[in-house]
């Protein structure tokens, strides 16, 4: 027994080239931020002490509360879509079981999440464009009355970058999920069939609750993903038409990059930074509670 | 056999559409990379004469060659070291439960909880004041640095799934504990690894915004940098943006098909039951 | 590692931003000279990468006369180019020539040299229109002051045009006045093409905004906002009904009904293909034009209310610098100087862009849409008519632009007033008026 309580002291060393370099190169620019954000400071000159009116802005200012509220609304298609479809998708794989079409058809869903954001909002543009693929789509099915450019729609556009979350997360979490079903014991599998369930009841009984820990990794990488998500609307609508498509993570970079208002972008990323800790946690607690 | 016929349609009717769906962008790309230069494509459309000079044109203006070095000098320094350090901290705390393990992991999950923004100015001071400004290596410590939250918590899930019997009955073996992890859990551990090299290997190639911060000179940079250099020259021309777009896409996409077989492979091995 | 460590976690507890500051010498030189003499020097070029081609073309002409020297280039993305030019200028390794946006800023920070030593000695004559957009004061307002900057070129704006559709629709001539463009733009309407073509996705209204706004407040107080000259407002009622006609054309359906939807890049394109009378936009479009187009696309500057005054938005292609930290001067001041001469002129005009200083305007080939565009810049020029960007006023107000012209094209989602009472309260918060 103290024989491995001694060694369990001991796998720290395991655990330090990872903490080191994280530390390093995470934490303590992390502590720079906070630090930043109580200053006024344009990124050059000699910073002056300000206490918390950075926060103290960052709070009062409406256009934040709307960020935040998109970024919340962003939830829905970048988690429940990409979630629920690649559970379904990966359970149907895992079904159907023709060699070729599971190996194409995890090559096509992951083919999104290989290509860079830059690219990615370059063919949604292009896609969701007046006379892009998303419309020519629409009318070929005799939907023209809906037909319109939707980033730059004040109603659609914040769903429109919303798909192309969806585009991104599904293979990320297909793949995920595809790999912890092949941790189930497939005689589980084959003794659920045995019984004469079916595909919806296998799915319930066998996958879902085998999968628990990579549906919480999943939920938790991609609400991240949604409230912190930056790469897409930047590139796609720079938080336009209006104010409609606006998300913090955009807002801390015109701030901090374009205005060169070091102090008040340090203060909102790290309000940014605890809402979504706000939200992770209980995610984390109940995914982690087997 | 075991499917019925009935049950099997929906499912891949379902299973289509998402495959659809992933594969139109990149189909509506193409096709406009294939009109003529200098024209205004419309949707997807098969072009009655595909220009495939364009992505010749493409290549040489977009200057793809010295970034494709670039970005696999880049991610030689990162997967592999990332991949380990990770695999090794995944242990300590999936496994190993190490004392006070749990601080490590709440700073960890914090960590995957910050927007890289969140420090990316801090990083470039720091970076200069370790004289790696301008450097590969400065931007390879960063990106290890980064992914540490997320590869660590991806190695942790792994470990926490892994027999606990296992790491005991090696204890009563008398292996030490880095035998133990180099012998039993590492291979054990391999499509996870796989997995996470893949995606440590993706986000390195398409890193952005360190890139652009950390390194001045673009040939030093990723290839994502490149696209971004791309769009400000050429955001006249549709035809060229697509073309190009698709081009600096390409590697990623041939690698990918490449690592795809092993990665499968990988993961349809028994090992996962260990 | 665990002592780099230890060092960063030391140096956390000082406030940011000590030290790096350039000295006295270094931001007005005591000497200077305009004989760079035999011996090799070698320069750095900053700027952005939308510029590789014709800074290569600038560099190789001046080369060519000073074989001594060597001008390596460092690009950045356009957009990023503006983001890293403080930090870049603040490294130990700084560029001898850099293009600078945020010029107020750049110089308040203490980066950047004072060249009025050079043009004394070099007897540069810059036209008064031009110079106004390299000088900065010392309380950091533009447009007076000391000069820091020379242009590669300039910009030019006014409205392209479709022959045939203006023809269709009976517009003679291209209109000299907002009287005759209204007609014009009523009757495009009327014959069921788009009067014009915005793509405001990426903020293209904000060219007919402009065109209003100078002709209703006038250079002088346009620049005077730009240039952040103290109590400069945009906020006048003037200006709201110069807003409020582009209201009205947003109502009356002027603009494509997408043109949130649409980027420079599509409208350019829908344009080209004849979707629109008009299209708002700068020399840069008009190679692209010409190709897809043909004979069938001309250029005029913007009308104004009495049909006589000239005036457009035109801003410097690159508005060069010489960093207060580089170490070859004489040499960068040289390639300014340069900028200016009839070869550089030449090299602008061949890459489409509109010459610095003045002169004989430029050869172009007869009857190109090139020459339309630089004959138009030769008239702007004469008139003292460029207006700057009010893009550019502070560095994050074309966000702010951008956010409130999709709000106007977004029809009655905003008011005149109210659109200007937003971008006002933006400038001065960012100039912490």
């Amino acid at each position: 027994m103290t024989r491995l309580r001694h060694r369990n002291w001991q796998g720290w060393w395991f655990a330090l080239p990872a903490l080191l370099m994280y530390g390093v190169f995470v934490l303590r620019p992390l502590i720079s931020t906070v630090q930043y954000s109580f200053y006024d400071w344009d990124g050059i000159t000699p910073a002056t002490w300000v206490g918390i009116d950075n926060y103290r802005r960052v709070l009062s200012d409406p256009a934040l509360a709307s960020s935040i509220w998109h970024a919340f609304f962003l939830i829905i298609f970048f988690t429940l879509a990409p979630v629920v479809g690649g559970l379904f998708v990966a359970a149907l794989l895992q079904e159907i079981r023709i060699r070729g079409l599971a190996t194409a058809a995890r090559t096509a869903l992951f083919l999104p999440q290989i290509i860079p954001g830059a690219a990615a909002a370059i063919a949604w543009v292009w896609m969701f464009s007046g006379n892009g693929a998303v419309n020519q789509v629409l009318s070929s099915i005799g939907l023209d009355g809906i037909t319109r450019a939707w980033l730059g729609d004040f109603t659609w556009a914040l769903p429109a970058v919303g798909v192309i979350g969806t585009w991104l997360g599904l293979g990320f979490c297909t793949i995920l999920l595809i790999s912890g079903i092949g941790k189930i014991d497939t005689a589980i599998y084959e003794a659920a069939r045995l019984d004469g369930a079916g595909f919806l009841s296998t799915f319930r009984a066998v996958t879902l609750p085998g999968l628990r820990q990579e549906i919480g990794v999943c939920v938790t990488v991609t609400i991240i993903a949604a409230l912190a998500t930056f790469d897409i609307v930047f590139m796609s609508t720079q938080g336009g038409p209006g104010t409609s498509t606006m998300v913090p993570g955009v807002l801390v970079y015109q701030l901090g990059f374009t205005e060169s208002r070091i102090g008040l972008a340090s203060a909102l990323a790290i309000v940014l930074t605890a809402l979504i800790l706000v939200v992770i946690l209980p995610i984390q607690r109940f995914f982690r509670a087997a | 056999m075991k499917t019925s016929a009935r049950e099997r349609i929906p499912g891949l009717a379902l299973l289509a559409l998402a495959m659809v769906f992933s594969v139109v962008p990149m189909a509506s790309m193409l096709s406009a990379a294939l009109q003529p230069q200098g024209t205004s494509p419309s949707g997807i459309s098969w072009p009655a004469d595909p220009q495939w000079h364009n992505f010749v044109d493409a290549w040489r203006v977009a200057e793809v060659t010295p970034l494709l070095i670039s970005s696999i000098i880049l991610v030689a320094g990162v997967v592999p070291v990332a991949a380990l350090i990770a695999t090794m901290a995944g242990y300590a705390l999936g496994q190993l439960r190490i004392p006070g393990g749990w601080i490590f992991f709440v700073l960890l999950l914090f960590g995957l909880t910050l927007p890289r923004e969140a420090t990316i100015v801090p990083l470039y001071y720091q970076i200069r004041d370790l004289g790696l400004l301008n450097t590969r290596l400065g931007l390879i410590l960063v990106l290890i640095g980064t992914f540490m939250p997320f590869a660590v918590f991806w190695m942790r899930a792994h470990f926490l799934n892994v027999p606990p019997e296992l790491a005991e009955a090696s204890a009563i073996d008398g292996a030490t504990s880095w035998k133990a992890f180099r012998h039993i859990q590492i291979p054990i551990a391999m499509p996870a690894i796989a997995s996470l090299s893949l995606l440590l290997f993706l986000w390195t190639w398409n890193t952005f915004l360190q890139a652009i911060v950390l390194i001045d000179d673009p040939s030093r940079r990723t290839m994502a940098g490149a696209l971004q250099n791309f769009v400000g020259q050429y955001s006249t021309d549709v035809v060229l943006l697509n073309a190009g777009s698709l081009l600096i896409m390409a590697p990623t996409i041939v690698v990918f098909l490449i690592f795809q077989r092993q990665f499968s492979r990988a993961l349809i091995s028994g090992a996962v039951k260990g | 590692m665990l002592a780099s460590l230890a060092a960063a976690g030391a140096a956390a507890c000082s406030p940011p931003g000590e030290g790096g500051r350039a000295t006295q010498d270094q931001v007005a030189p005591a000497s200077v000279s305009t004989d760079i003499g035999e011996e090799p020097i070698e320069l750095t070029l900053y700027d952005g990468a939308g510029l590789k081609a014709v800074d290569e073309a600038l560099i190789e002409a001046f080369t060519a006369k000073h074989p001594n020297v060597t001008i390596t280039t460092r690009f950045d993305p356009d957009d990023v180019q503006a983001q890293n030019a403080p930090r870049v200028l603040a490294s130990d390794d700084p560029p001898d020539i850099a293009r600078i946006i945020a010029l107020g800023d750049i110089v308040g920070n203490g980066q950047l040299t004072k060249l009025d030593a050079w043009a004394q000695a070099y007897g540069w004559e810059i036209p008064e229109g031009q110079l106004a957009m390299y000088r900065v004061d010392d309380n950091g307002v533009r447009g007076a002051g000391a000069q820091y900057t020379v242009a590669s070129g300039f910009v030019v704006t006014g409205l392209y045009y479709n022959k045939e559709i203006a023809e269709r629709v009976g517009m003679g001539e291209p209109p000299t006045t907002i009287v005759e463009l209204e007609e014009d733009l009523a009757a495009a309407k009327q014959a069921g093409v788009v009067p014009i073509m915005a793509g405001n996705q990426t903020g293209q209204l904000i060219f007919t905004v402009q065109m209003l706004l100078n002709d209703a407040l006038g250079q002088q107080a346009l620049n005077d906002w730009v240039f952040n000259a103290p109590g400069a407002t945009i906020d006048t009622s003037e200006a709201a009904d110069a807003v409020g006609t582009v209201a009205n054309w947003v109502e009356a359906g002027y603009f494509p009904a997408d043109t949130n939807g649409t980027d420079s890049t599509a409208a350019l394109g829908r344009f080209a293909r004849g979707e629109a009378l008009f299209y708002p936009s700068g020399n840069w479009d008009a190679a692209a034009l010409e190709e897809q187009m043909g004979d069938n696309v001309g250029f005029v500057l913007p009308p104004s209310s009495d049909g006589t005054s000239s005036l457009a938005m035109s801003d410097p292609v690159s508005n060069f610098a010489i960093p207060a930290k580089s170490d070859a001067k004489d040499a960068a001041a040289a390639f300014l100087d340069f900028l200016t001469s009839e070869e550089a002129r030449q090299v602008m005009v061949d890459a489409g862009f509109a010459p610095s200083g003045e002169g004989d305007a430029p050869t172009t080939e007869p009857g190109s849409l090139n020459a339309e565009v630089q004959a138009a810049f030769a008239d702007l020029v004469e008139a003292d008519g460029q207006v700057q960007f009010v893009q550019n006023a502070t560095s994050g107000i074309n966000a702010t632009w951008l956010a409130q012209t999709q709000l106007l094209a977004g029809g009655g989602r905003t008011s005149p007033a109210d659109l200007l009472t937003a971008v006002q309260a933006k400038y001065d918060e960012e100039l912490g008026r």
